[in-house]
């Protein structure tokens, strides 16, 4: 991955676990080994690149802020933590290719919402956990989760949407999909650990492969069996995620390195 | 485009046979049309002639143009210039109208085509048959209305300029205004391709006025029973498809 002219001026990258980054005043950011702390006090977007590191991430985003995140990561162990305050709003879009991530979100302050969109591509064995916590009241979260396992190796996971007791009117939910392109034990643990008796609360979890009468059909257009799994893996991988053109296109230009 | 079909003889997964000797012959630029009850094999003969994998042929042939397509995959027989505007359009989630359909293009063409020149093409056809020009944008057929799904199979049919045409049950979900658009723009395919040939599905004799058939086939228990002309559409609404059978098996007795 490399250096690209972004429309926005917000970038980080992590290469190997060497920390780079280029923000405007709408970002600040401390580093120490294996570690990097983010605060938003402005609406932004921020795109971070990682490859080959193992690098803890806090990001921090105040009252009323307005957040968009995208994140393109290959090979990592990330721990990730998100602090969501008063009415602020996070956008993550992620595409991961054979990750092991372990993400954090928590809903701090009144009317903070999420909308997590990760997606992943594997080819060894992985373990993804999320765990989503409603620490007050009115906050939101949907979560989807999409994993593509090219090979026999498991994919695992672990999907937590926690509404304490003392958080009220909350909404909380999840939608998960593993399409595998092999057979293999792949595992989706969809948990809603509810203690609250007003939220809304959703989860799904599929785990197979393409549907057949979906092939059929492009196939029944002249479009040959292996474009129809790349329109397939394309809309799959990037169909839930929100995107501007130029965001798309890198998006895309990523994925289209992996098939 | 010449179909013919022989002797055909069709199983489904769960091993049940529903084309049994089934014939038909559709010489290039006729329009045929198959009515029957339900579970008749109607629609099992739509999915075989695309060779869906749903069905397994035991004997018998399908020749286009002299050539037996029987062992071809789905696309082939596509890029031959089958089309099939399916009974129930499915939805597909994230892929947009215009990718799949300037990739199916690409595909039957074996040409790059310019992006300019298919949105010009494709508003074109959007204005046609009367849609919403932001549907190109949208997953195919997500949220879409069962009218609309139904010409959205029409758009594609007009984009990617099909040699042999199958309509199965194009009438079932639209309204008596949508029929009439949906038929025009066939028509009008038909007149400016006058070689493509037409096998069309339906239960009802209302869509043959406005598209004339060459010929109307009865189709029971997975052959065709009776044939004849647009009359016996109306016939068969009258009596009803087992009083025709009747009828039928009573003469062939004589």
């Amino acid at each position: 991955m490399q250096w690209k002219k972004q429309a926005v001026m917000n970038r980080i990258l992590l290469d190997n676990n060497q920390i780079k980054y280029e923000c405007d005043d709408s970002v600040i950011i401390t580093n120490c080994k294996n570690a990097i702390n983010i605060k938003i006090f402005k609406d932004t977007i921020l795109n971070i690149w990682i490859k080959e590191s193992n690098i803890n991430i806090e990001i921090n985003v105040e009252n009323s802020v307005k957040l968009k995140v995208n994140i393109l990561s290959k090979n990592d162990s990330n721990q990730v933590i998100y602090n969501i305050s008063e009415n602020a709003q996070v956008i993550t879009n992620k595409l991961a290719t054979d990750n092991n991530d372990n993400i954090t979100i928590n809903l701090n302050g009144y009317q903070a919402s999420v909308i997590y969109n990760y997606s992943t591509v594997n080819y060894k064995e992985s373990f993804y956990k999320i765990d989503v916590k409603h620490n007050v009241n009115k906050t939101v979260s949907h979560i989807y989760n999409y994993g593509l396992s090219e090979t026999d190796k498991k994919m695992t996971f672990s999907i937590n949407g926690y509404v304490y007791k003392t958080s009220s009117q909350c909404t909380c939910n999840q939608d998960n999909k593993i399409i595998y392109m092999k057979e293999n034990k792949s595992v989706i643990e969809p948990n809603l650990f509810i203690e609250n008796y007003d939220v809304e609360a959703n989860h799904a979890a599929y785990i197979g492969k393409f549907k057949e009468k979906d092939l059929f059909y492009l196939m029944s257009r002249g479009i040959k069996k292996e474009d129809c799994y790349k329109l397939f893996i394309k809309s799959f991988i990037l169909g839930k995620m929100i995107l501007e053109k130029d965001e798309r296109d890198l998006f895309e230009k990523e994925l289209k390195n992996l098939f | 485009m010449h179909i013919l079909m022989k002797n055909l003889v069709v199983k489904s997964l769960d091993n049940k046979t529903i084309l049994n000797d089934f014939n038909l012959n559709i010489a290039s630029g006729e329009t045929h049309v198959i009515m029957g009850p339900n579970g008749t094999g109607k629609s099992t003969l739509s999915k075989t002639i695309l060779g869906s994998n749903d069905y397994t042929v035991i004997s018998g042939d399908i020749l286009v143009d002299n050539k037996s397509i029987i062992k071809m995959p789905t696309d082939e027989r596509a890029r031959l210039g089958i089309f099939l505007a399916n009974q129930s359009p499915i939805s597909i989630e994230g892929v947009t109208n215009s990718e799949f359909l300037r990739t199916a293009l690409t595909s039957i063409t074996k040409e790059k085509v310019g992006i300019y020149q298919f949105m010009k093409e494709m508003n074109s056809c959007i204005n046609d048959l009367q849609m919403d020009k932001t549907m190109m944008h949208r997953a195919i057929n997500k949220d879409f209305s069962g009218g609309e799904r139904k010409k959205n199979e029409i758009l594609q049919m007009k984009i990617l300029k099909p040699k042999f045409i199958i309509l199965d049950e194009l009438d079932s979900g639209l309204d008596v205004d949508s029929l009439k658009v949906v038929c025009s723009n066939i028509n009008k395919y038909k007149e400016e391709h006058p070689d493509t040939s037409i096998l069309m599905i339906t239960h009802y004799p209302r869509i043959l006025e406005y598209i004339k058939p060459d010929f109307v086939h009865v189709m029971l228990k997975g052959q065709i029973t009776k044939s004849g002309t647009k009359e016996l559409a109306f016939e068969i609404e009258k009596k009803g498809y087992e009083m025709i059978n009747a009828m039928e098996e009573a003469s062939s007795y004589e």
